[in-house]
């Protein structure tokens, strides 16, 4: 079982661009991370280097204490699923499991074969046939049913339709649940699949941003509902990440947390407060910096 | 055996066996239409299976980086342990390819015998000739495999243009071993060219054994690319 994933100064340069610049992170055992970031912020490098796809350009990386490049015992625990799938793209979806199984000793056959039932993806299809929503089904499964003690997703819903992704919601938290390990899931969905995170890590350019518990993100900003009127006066002189307006009636998204007397105000004002979403508070967090 | 070494020959075992039914159905049907219409003064399976095999080790040398590495890595097998992997199987493919030919020499020399015998013409097989194919057949066929894991490697780790740089060193192997070690002499025999056989052999091997160091230098850390499968 792979333990405690400790990263420091990491830095992963592509000639003169820099795709991760000096992150420092922790990451305990058994969590499902949330890793956001806008595009090109170089989450995809981060989950290169923790997979031991390539080495970092500086820094360090352990993993249960070691360095996990070229460490068999880590590497073998380790899947990264990547949105563009690493699979032959001649072969039948069968023998892409099958070849997952022969060389995972963790992979369970079964549970593949019961995922393809669930996702309806027949065995018998080339991978060369497959649609982008498909290939990234065959991508879940292949995560899921290594059954890695560190599993890295990489976009792997890209292109699934609204019930694949709901499937592979359930289907990950289930087996999460039943077979815990660290998950590190990385996503642009991030509403949809924000139930699923018990920490999350936001990175934007190559910098880490936040790194928090998923409850304690939700807390830094507050949904304002109520007349239009006492919305306004409410939020002035407040940080608003989003409005809207229906009617007579306004919400308001605020960034910061309401103390007990701003509390006690807005009930006076019937105001409704509720939380925020974990994408909102991902755009102001990111799109501050731009 | 590796584990990646069983599992390559899980992938390659029907592809071998069509490669050597292919060749053993062209070689007896050009042999019986050869023979129709002129006397036979060569053995059609020396020919084409002593090419054959070359050029086919050189594919799998392509492979083995262009697609297995990505595949292999992506299902938690490390480079070590790949190019390991990887080396095992390509020798002993190598071997037996080496080895079907002067086997296959064999039954055709067999064949002619069971039909009257061959012409006069024919290269005879005898155990001697058949171990003498095999001394050259088998370093030809390791130059074409790691020449052609090495030109690859040069372009899946390097820039286009400095794989095309690379691409003169890493055909070495192939060349020379070529050069110094082909079978098809003036009589269609096996044949010392520029070198004698020990002389050409060990730099054949030499050759081989720095293709093989710089192979394994360039793979030992490089980067999974992101390429579709």
């Amino acid at each position: 079982m792979i333990t405690d994933i400790v990263l420091r100064d990491l830095t992963v340069r592509y000639g003169p661009t820099v795709a991760v610049d000096g992150l420092s992170l922790d990451l305990a055992p058994g969590k499902i991370y949330g890793l956001l970031g806008r595009n090109g912020s170089g989450k995809t490098s981060l989950l290169s280097v923790l997979a031991s796809y390539r080495r970092p350009s500086s820094g360090t990386v352990t993993v249960g204490g070691v360095n996990p490049f070229e460490n068999r015992q880590v590497m073998r625990q380790t899947c990264f699923v990547r949105d563009t799938l690493d699979v032959a793209d001649s072969d039948r979806v069968g023998a892409v499991l099958s070849f997952a199984a022969d060389l995972r000793p963790t992979f369970d056959r079964e549970y593949a074969a019961r995922l393809l039932d669930t996702f309806g993806l027949p065995a018998g299809q080339r991978v060369t046939t497959l649609s982008r929503g498909q290939r990234s089904i065959l991508g879940a499964v292949l995560g899921l049913a290594a059954r890695a003690s560190l599993t890295l997703l990489d976009e792997v819903s890209l292109g699934m339709d609204a019930a694949a992704r709901t499937t592979f919601y359930r289907e990950l938290l289930a087996d999460y649940l039943a077979y815990p390990r660290t998950v590190v899931l990385s996503t642009h969905l991030i509403e949809e699949a924000a139930e699923l995170f018990e920490q999350v890590i936001i990175i934007d350019r190559g910098r880490l941003v936040l790194h928090e518990e998923a409850d304690v993100l939700r807390g830094r900003g507050v949904t304002v509902t109520g007349p239009a009127a006492a919305v306004e006066r409410f939020v002035a002189g407040r940080t608003v990440l989003s409005e809207q307006s229906l009617g007579g009636v306004r919400a308001a998204t605020l960034y910061g947390r309401l103390d007990d007397a701003d509390a006690a105000r807005a009930d006076a004002d019937g105001l409704t407060v509720g939380p925020v979403g974990i994408q909102e508070l991902f755009v102001h967090l990111t799109g501050a910096q731009r | 055996m590796t584990v990646v070494a069983r599992s390559l020959f899980r992938i390659y075992r029907p592809i071998i066996v069509w490669f050597w039914c292919t060749v053993a159905v062209v070689a007896a049907v050009g042999t019986a239409v050869l023979a129709q219409v002129a006397e036979v003064k060569l053995s059609l399976w020396i020919i084409i299976a002593g090419h054959g095999l070359k050029w086919w080790l050189l594919v799998i040398g392509v492979m083995l980086v262009a697609t297995h590495f990505k595949l292999y890595l992506a299902n938690g097998v490390t480079r070590r342990d790949f190019l390991l992997g990887a080396g095992v199987f390509g020798a002993i493919t190598a071997v037996g390819y080496a080895a079907m030919v002067p086997i296959g020499h064999g039954v055709e020399w067999l064949v002619w015998t069971a039909f009257g015998g061959p012409p006069e013409s024919y290269p005879a097989f005898s155990a001697a000739g058949a171990v003498r194919e095999f001394g050259h057949l088998l370093p030809a066929a390791l130059g074409w495999l790691v020449s052609g894991a090495l030109i690859t490697a040069g372009f899946y780790r390097f820039r286009w243009w400095a794989g095309l740089l690379l691409l003169v060193p890493a055909a070495l192997p192939l060349a020379v071993t070529d050069a110094l070690l082909g079978i098809f002499g003036p009589e269609d025999t096996p044949s010392a060219r520029v070198l004698p056989y020990a002389a050409g052999l060990t730099v054949s091997l030499l050759l081989t054994a720095a293709g093989t160091a710089a192979f394994y230098l360039q793979m030992r850390d490089v980067a999974v690319a992101r390429t579709a499968g």
